[in-house]
């Protein structure tokens, strides 16, 4: 076999079974060393001993077989360099002189993720990843992890940058500015746990994004200018979003702390007008402010919706309501909901009546149904005013905190509560249209 | 579909007749024919699309001399299940790690073609693609090849790909020695 097609099959196998490849026989002696991918990763290399005694003794080793494999490669073009290990134990100049290497062998794909472990993971990244050294013209992927970012001054951005992943980065929203400010490539940006403390505002046309994930930042306020967009995810407070002129978005992804529903609306509106598919997961705080019903479509494109909804009591119609009342087209609506305290059936507390028609809703999933009082009257409300409903799924089992790992699981129930079945009988059963599929499941 | 030009201008009238056409024929090492969307072979094979750019490309079968018929006919099939098949929607907007971004997973489709190949065929198509210079084809086949190796001791990986050992055992035990950190688990 060719010998650059040994190499596009080796780069396909973690570094480690590359090198043993060299046991094969004596053609595939020094195969390993053409691989224009290089991937060193602690945790592949060393595996599960990794945190054992031997530590030092592995950093020693880590840090002899890169610049080892590295001078192999001395003056040829690598593709990809992948760091991956605690910093801890590594020495500042090894990483500096690897990021040179990055430079001198034209890498298009950089990942550095020096993760600190113990004590040391409490305090802010210490490493200072050097921009300096690095070729930004020609880097097109880069991946940074727990380092620190402080941008030369005459900084000229990264003309080639598809991709930019930031987690766990020390960086100023000044400077993740000029990073972004000559990026006309860039494609893919996220940026997560970087704490910034304050707004953000890339004034720089991203004329290229497609994707944006901006989650758990801290900040005040975000603007992006980013025409093509068509992915969206924000995770944090919900403070002012300005996406300017966006008109391609298809789906958005929103998790939003200590705001009501009615905060979510005003949030988002002029963010997800043009979306057509939203997933919104959110803690809802009770008692809700009551929120006025508008007649003002915000969503108007918005056919699919996803509510992941955790419940400190019980269900607020008054706010759930509305949100749906705001997206006109919805065809597709599923309702996730938890409590904290559980749901539980009042008896004898009326069941209130909100009129407001969901012409084009088709399909309704209800999971966490426990047959509270807020519940019966949110799926009475979608049984009256939907009138093309063709599917409806009600479902005993709460599938948030069953995903959720820090949750204790509750059991499986294995038959429908009786409650929940009498208020299945009442509210839905008799209402529902006879062209509506239900199902029921616990 | 054939455009009428005027005299006078045959090269021109040969070369645009031709670029009209919608397939190319091809022809393997055993002279055996085999035709493909034009369309595709220019998208999915840098060589090919040289070839119909540059007017190299033979009415009557271009020839392939390094490529035998059985590789050919799974080229061809390629190209056309590719010219057919619906691009994943999913590609950039899902949340891809970063890792794997480089290399866009093998389809369903795709992973279905390469499976159903002998291991002597998944070589000479990974030589084809390499030799006409289809980069995803080569991608998805080496792939596949990589995964075959994955896990599997030095004997197994010899078996496989029928390797011969011609290392002596002090030979073995000092490539052993100098690269101790990759066989650390053993």
């Amino acid at each position: 076999m060719l010998q650059d097609v040994q190499g596009i099959i080796l780069s396909k196998l973690p570094l480690k079974e590359v090198v043993r490849t060299s046991v094969l026989s004596s053609q595939w002696r020094d195969l390993w060393t053409v691989c224009p991918k290089l991937r060193f990763d602690c945790t592949i290399m060393f595996g599960k001993d990794f945190n054992g005694k031997q530590r030092g003794q592995f950093a020693q080793q880590f840090i002899d077989t890169v610049n080892a494999v590295l001078q192999q490669y001395h003056g040829r073009i690598v593709e990809e360099l992948v760091i991956k290990f605690d910093f801890g134990t590594l020495l500042v100049d090894h990483l500096n002189n690897w990021v040179r290497f990055t430079a001198s062998s034209h890498t298009k794909f950089l990942a550095f993720d020096v993760m600190p472990r113990g004590l040391e993971a409490l305090s802010s990244p210490q490493y200072i990843f050097p921009f300096q050294l690095l070729d930004s013209r020609s880097i097109s992927h880069l991946q940074l992890r727990f380092v620190s970012v402080n941008l030369p001054t005459q900084f000229g951005g990264f003309p080639k940058l598809r991709k930019l992943d930031l987690c766990h980065v020390k960086v100023t929203a000044k400077d993740l500015q000029d990073m972004l400010s000559n990026c006309c490539a860039l494609e893919w940006l996220c940026v997560v746990h970087c704490k910034m403390d304050g707004e953000l505002k890339v004034h720089c046309p991203l004329p290229s994004l497609l994707y944006l994930h901006v989650a758990f930042c801290e900040l005040t306020s975000m603007e992006f200018h980013a025409v093509k967009l068509r992915t969206f995810v924000y995770k944090g407070s919900a403070v002012r979003i300005n996406l300017n002129e966006i008109s391609e978005l298809k789906n958005a992804n929103i998790f939003l702390h200590g705001a009501t529903i009615g905060d979510a609306i005003a949030t988002l509106s002029n963010v997800l007008t043009s979306a057509q598919s939203l997933t919104y997961d959110a803690f809802v705080h009770s008692p809700e402010v009551p929120f006025l019903m508008e007649n003002t479509s915000k969503f108007s494109q918005l056919k699919h919706l996803q509510l992941l909804l955790s419940y400190r009591m019980d269900v607020d119609n008054l706010s759930l309501v509305p949100f749906l009342g705001s997206a006109p087209l919805i065809e597709k609506l599923e309702v996730h909901f938890t409590s904290y305290f559980g749901f539980f059936y009042v008896d004898g507390e009326s069941i209130r009546r909100f009129e407001h028609r969901h012409e084009y809703l088709k399909d309704v999933c209800i999971t966490g149904f426990k047959a509270s009082n807020g519940q019966i009257e949110f799926v009475t409300h979608i049984v009256e005013n939907a009138p093309v409903l063709d599917v409806l799924t009600v479902e005993q089992s709460d599938k948030l905190s069953n995903t959720d790992p820090v949750l204790v699981k509750e059991k499986v129930a294995k038959y429908m509560d009786a409650t929940v079945c009498e208020v299945v009988r009442r509210y839905i059963e008799r209402t529902v249209s006879p062209k509506c599929y239900l199902r029921l499941l616990f | 579909m054939e455009v009428d030009k005027g005299k006078g201008e045959a090269e021109e009238t040969r070369k645009v007749a031709e670029a009209d056409r919608d397939t190319v024929t091809l022809k393997s090492s055993d002279g055996k024919l085999f035709e493909v969307s034009k369309e595709a072979a220019a998208r999915l094979s840098t060589v090919l699309a040289g070839m119909i750019a540059g007017g190299s490309i033979d009415d009557n079968g271009t020839d392939l001399k390094q490529i035998g018929s059985e590789a050919l006919e799974n080229v061809v099939d390629y190209c056309n299940k590719h010219a057919n098949s619906i691009p994943s929607a999913a590609l950039i907007s899902s949340s891809i790690s970063f890792n794997t971004a480089p290399f866009k997973e093998p389809e369903e489709w795709e992973r279905k073609f390469v499976d159903r190949l002998s291991h002597d065929a998944l070589f000479d198509l990974v030589e084809a693609a390499n030799f006409l210079g289809m980069e995803r084809l080569l991608d998805v086949t080496c792939h596949k090849i990589s995964e075959m190796m994955k896990g599997k001791s030095p004997d197994q990986i010899r078996e496989v790909f029928n390797i011969k050992n011609d290392y002596t055992k002090e030979e073995l035990e000092e490539i052993r020695q100098e690269l101790a950190w990759a066989f650390y688990d053993d």
